[in-house]
């Protein structure tokens, strides 16, 4: 069994102005020790399914139907209180803006012996601290800094400030996301190697959000690609970003610029869907060259070929092959 | 998150009845209340039973206030004067008084507010603690104050009230000038060369205007009881004109001998007239609170 | 006619500050000269904090430099009051960040980018509107009639950084300043962006300072770059050579902390520790701290931007001598 089993997940944000359909009928599943990262565009549900597993969703969110099964239990069915036990000690977070998930106004080894102490898992408040300040060194921040608030820190430093508060409950899921978009490259790549390294010495499993998929395919052991709420394409990194079968991630791969290829890139033509009315058939069939008449009409499901899935009519018959 | 479609924000007449929004309810239900009492003052002529400050009484009656009848659903007071006439008549005086008022404050306020925190300075100081003392005064005692030095008549109520919400009017606009100043459109226009009485009419307040129809909304219904408290003190008409305010005054003494009916109508069209204010006030500001929000 | 439209020459800007209750000076940018022909894009790359947005503000005069030269077409404009200004300003203009902030929320975006014609007196409303139609179908915001009456809510992100440029190139500027314009557009729609400042450039010989922080970006547009580091340019080169060649530490770290599918298991140059503070810059070469290669001279002499290769300009005692990986 998965670590991590994300089954038929449907999520909605319902607006004055209709329903947005967030996250549709999305399967995912996570093994553990593996480096997950969902990459998409703004609107594409990627944070929004991230922000489900634990069901932090920023109200009026709500899970519609579906079931998310971490080791067997469905977390979309747990009560409240149960759920805050898993919250922290089993799946992490961390987010984009570390400055408001601080508190600015106390310091930053309060609030991260708060976590232990809420948790169970220091005695003490003495022992909170200590474990708080190892935490601290672990990301590379002195133990000195405990007493900090955290203006007093650079927005990298902050970073690995919610990073050691979210290690030190030592979970077994780390969910990130977008978590070095507010920092600089040089920042950035300093970031992504201490996850890196933490991931491996406390056997965690990483589910990175981004939109940038040139970062994820550097480090992650898998990618998966969203738009408009659906999941169109999941593979191994090498593989999605040397042979992307979706014509989305082709066009996204085609759009990003890089430093080491002379390539012209190209915009997808057109502009992502409205979500409150969604276009009948597949989602990207409006802005899709390679459409044609099923794609108008159906929508495709996820099929599974040789150990990727792709959401695309183009590799129909191959999958019915299988 | 989706694309953000948006209705052009606009306050036709048309476009607020149609459109789902919140405080729809509140603003909907204040425009009816104040457009109901406009409407009974403007025809009270042609509804009202009778003359509203001549005797409809018998002599016999007289001195005696009547209480609520099938001929004097509101009662009569002690000249023998009907009531409900009077409720019909006495919105005149209020109305007139707040709608001027509101004219001139805004006249006087909103520019004051757009240049000061627009060009900050030594001129926005000025301003600033001026407004900020008049600000902290106690709004009906300096009406009151400066309307007895005046004299009593509507116009001089209309120019002491205006004294008194001046201040509101140029605090809110002025702070919302500032957060708008600041903001990137400005910047851009600057960076187009324009020149800057086109920036502020042209950019700084149609995005100020919206604080400005809830300030009015808010400010009216204070200036509504102000105004009432200024009647009660004989400080816009003199008797016997109708005005609920001074009926309130003059009803006051019959009170204590079970005469309620000559305070309570008076007081209740008060409140329902600051009520509907308030409302579309409140209404406004909800609305208008989500769609800046982003 | 000059082939310089653009010459900046020791631009300094020192902001008061007041940090942890003491009064300081924040060096936003602190002796920055460059020079951009007509037409030519010149790509300003550095993080956040380097000086690169303050330097932009600056040679369109949003804000006035503590000292220096900015001589647009051969006029000073450095210390211009505003009121003389105000005319040429329709000659340079400027593309913000955001696009959602940039245009008056309720001005119908037709308006918006007519407006400048009329305000400078170079046609009435009538002969603007069509300027502005012809613009938005140039632009790629068609129908152009509907777009005209739409207020920025009704567009997208992209959508609305399209008005923004439409609005900036009405006026047919010589020189455009790109703040961040594609910072906040969509991946996916990114390049045609880029496209489209390119062929206004093409079509109207525009010169531009792309001012981003992203570098991939900016080798794709650029003609040259320019890399800043808290308030100096430390290395200015064509695009290409930039790239293959960085030669300053910190253009090398730089360079090779961005991802890339190209190129992955790329090896990064060292850097260490945060960007210096610019109330309080380090003695000598203010990268010194930071830099792996660094030397007693590092500590004690500033070094200034000399041409280290034909047009390649470094400001390092010890440039790194050979290429990052050879241009194929």
């Amino acid at each position: 069994m998965a670590l991590l089993e994300i089954r038929g997940l449907n999520v909605e944000y319902p607006t004055l102005s209709g329903i947005v359909r967030a996250v549709v009928d999305a399967n995912l599943e996570v093994e553990g020790g593996e480096w997950v990262s969902i990459v998409g565009e703004s609107g594409s549900g990627k944070s929004t399914l991230a922000y489900s597993i634990t069901r932090l969703l920023p109200p009026p969110g709500r899970i519609r139907s579906g079931s998310i099964l971490y080791r067997g239990v469905d977390l979309v069915k747990l009560p409240e209180r149960e759920l805050r036990k898993y919250r922290g000690p089993e799946i992490g977070m961390i987010f984009q803006d570390p400055m408001t998930s601080l508190d600015p106004v106390r310091t930053i080894g309060d609030q991260i012996a708060e976590a232990l102490l809420e948790h169970g898992i220091a005695k003490d408040k003495a022992e909170a601290y200590s474990l708080a300040g190892d935490a601290l060194e672990e990301v590379g921040i002195p133990r000195n800094r405990l007493k900090s608030y955290p203006h007093q820190l650079s927005g990298g430093q902050r970073q690995r400030v919610l990073i050691a508060g979210a290690v030190a409950l030592n979970p077994r899921i780390l969910i990130a996301d977008e978590p070095t978009t507010a920092l600089d490259v040089v920042v950035q790549a300093k970031i992504m190697d201490l996850l890196e390294e933490l991931k491996e010495k406390h056997d965690m499993t990483i589910i990175f959000i981004t939109h940038d998929i040139a970062l994820a395919a550097e480090r992650s052991t898998r990618i998966v690609v969203m738009y408009a709420g659906h999941i169109m394409e999941d593979a191994p990194a090498e593989q999605l970003v040397e042979n992307p079968l979706h014509p989305y991630t082709q066009g996204l791969l085609n759009a990003t610029p890089d430093l080491w290829s002379d390539k012209r890139i190209e915009s997808i033509p057109g502009y992502p869907p409205d979500l409150r009315r969604p276009p009948p058939g597949c989602p990207f069939h409006p802005r899709c060259p390679r459409a044609w008449g099923l794609c108008r009409s159906e929508k495709p499901a996820l099929l599974d070929l040789n150990g990727r899935r792709v959401a695309c009519h183009l590799y129909r018959r191959e999958g019915a092959g299988r | 998150m989706a694309r953000i479609v948006g209705r052009p924000i606009g306050f036709s007449l048309a476009g607020m009845l149609r459109g789902r929004y919140p405080g729809k309810k509140m603003m909907l239900t204040g425009i009816f209340i104040i457009l109901f009492i406009i409407m009974i003052s403007i025809l009270a002529p042609y509804i009202s039973p009778y003359p509203p400050a001549q005797r409809s009484v018998p002599i016999s009656q007289l001195g005696t206030p009547q209480p609520p009848s099938w001929k004097h659903p509101m009662g009569t007071n002690n000249l023998g004067y009907d009531m409900f006439s009077r409720i019909l008549y006495g919105g005149r005086v209020i109305l007139y008084v707040v709608a001027l008022a509101a004219a001139i404050s805004l006249g006087i306020g909103v520019p004051l507010g757009l240049v000061s925190g627009f060009y900050a300075g030594k001129l926005d100081r000025i301003l600033s603690v001026t407004m900020d003392s008049i600000y902290a005064f106690p709004g009906i005692i300096l009406a009151i104050a400066i309307a007895s030095v005046l004299g009593p008549s509507p116009k001089n109520a209309a120019i002491s009230l205006s004294v008194v919400y001046i201040p509101t009017y140029y605090r809110m606009v002025r702070g919302k000038t500032l957060e708008i100043k600041e903001m990137l459109f400005i910047e851009a226009a600057k960076s187009l060369g324009l020149p800057d009485r086109i920036t502020l009419l042209r950019h700084v307040l149609p995005n100020v205007a919206p604080i400005i129809l809830v300030v009015f909304g808010l400010g009216s219904t204070d200036a509504i009881l102000t105004e009432a408290g200024l009647s009660f003190f004989g400080l816009t008409v003199t008797y016997p004109k109708p005005d609920w305010g001074l009926d309130l005054y003059m009803g006051k003494d019959y009170f204590l001998s079970g005469a309620w009916w000559l305070v309570f109508f008076p007081g209740l069209m008060i409140t329902l007239l600051a009520l509907g204010f308030a409302l579309l006030g409140e209404g406004l500001a909800e609305k208008l609170e989500i769609r800046t929000e982003r | 006619m000059r082939r310089e439209i653009v010459v900046v020459e020791d631009l300094y800007k020192y902001f008061n500050v007041v940090k942890a209750g003491k009064r300081r000076v924040l060096k936003a940018v602190d002796g920055v000269s460059f020079k951009l022909r007509r037409g030519e894009i010149l790509g300003l790359v550095g993080e956040s904090g380097s000086g690169k947005t303050t330097v932009g503000r600056l040679v369109t005069r949003l804000l006035k430099p503590t000292r220096g030269r900015i001589l647009f077409d051969g006029i000073d404009i450095a210390e211009m009051p505003e009121k003389r200004l105000r005319p040429l300003r329709r000659r340079f203009q400027m593309v913000f960040q955001d696009p959602y902030a940039s245009l008056n929320p309720r001005m119908p975006i037709g308006k918006a980018i007519a407006e400048p014609l009329v305000v400078h007196g170079l046609a009435g409303w009538e002969e603007a509107k069509r300027r502005a139609l012809e613009l938005l179908e140039k632009v790629g915001l068609t129908p152009a009639e509907d777009f005209y009456n739409r207020l920025p809510s009704q567009l997208s992100g992209g959508q609305r950084q399209r008005a923004v440029i439409a609005r900036a190139v009405i006026l047919e500027p010589d020189f455009i300043v790109a703040d961040e314009p594609v910072s906040m557009v969509d991946v996916s729609m990114r390049a045609s962006i880029l496209d489209l400042l390119v062929k206004l450039r093409r079509e109207l010989g525009t010169a531009m300072l792309f001012i981003t922080h992203d570098l991939a970006v900016a080798k794709m547009i650029s003609d040259r770059i320019a890399v800043m580091y808290v308030g100096k340019i430390v290395e200015e080169a064509p695009s290409d050579e930039l790239v293959a060649h960085p030669m300053h530490p910190y253009t090398r770290a730089l360079i090779t902390s961005v991802p890339s599918i190209a190129w992955r298991n790329r090896r990064r140059f060292p850097i260490k520790g945060d960007i210096a503070d610019p109330t309080s810059l380090p003695m000598g070469c203010r990268y010194h701290p930071r830099c792996p290669l660094a030397r007693d001279k590092c500590r004690r002499e500033e070094p200034a931007l000399a041409e280290a290769r034909p047009g390649h300009l470094v400001a390092c005692h010890y440039p790194v001598g050979e290429p990052l990986k050879p241009l194929r």
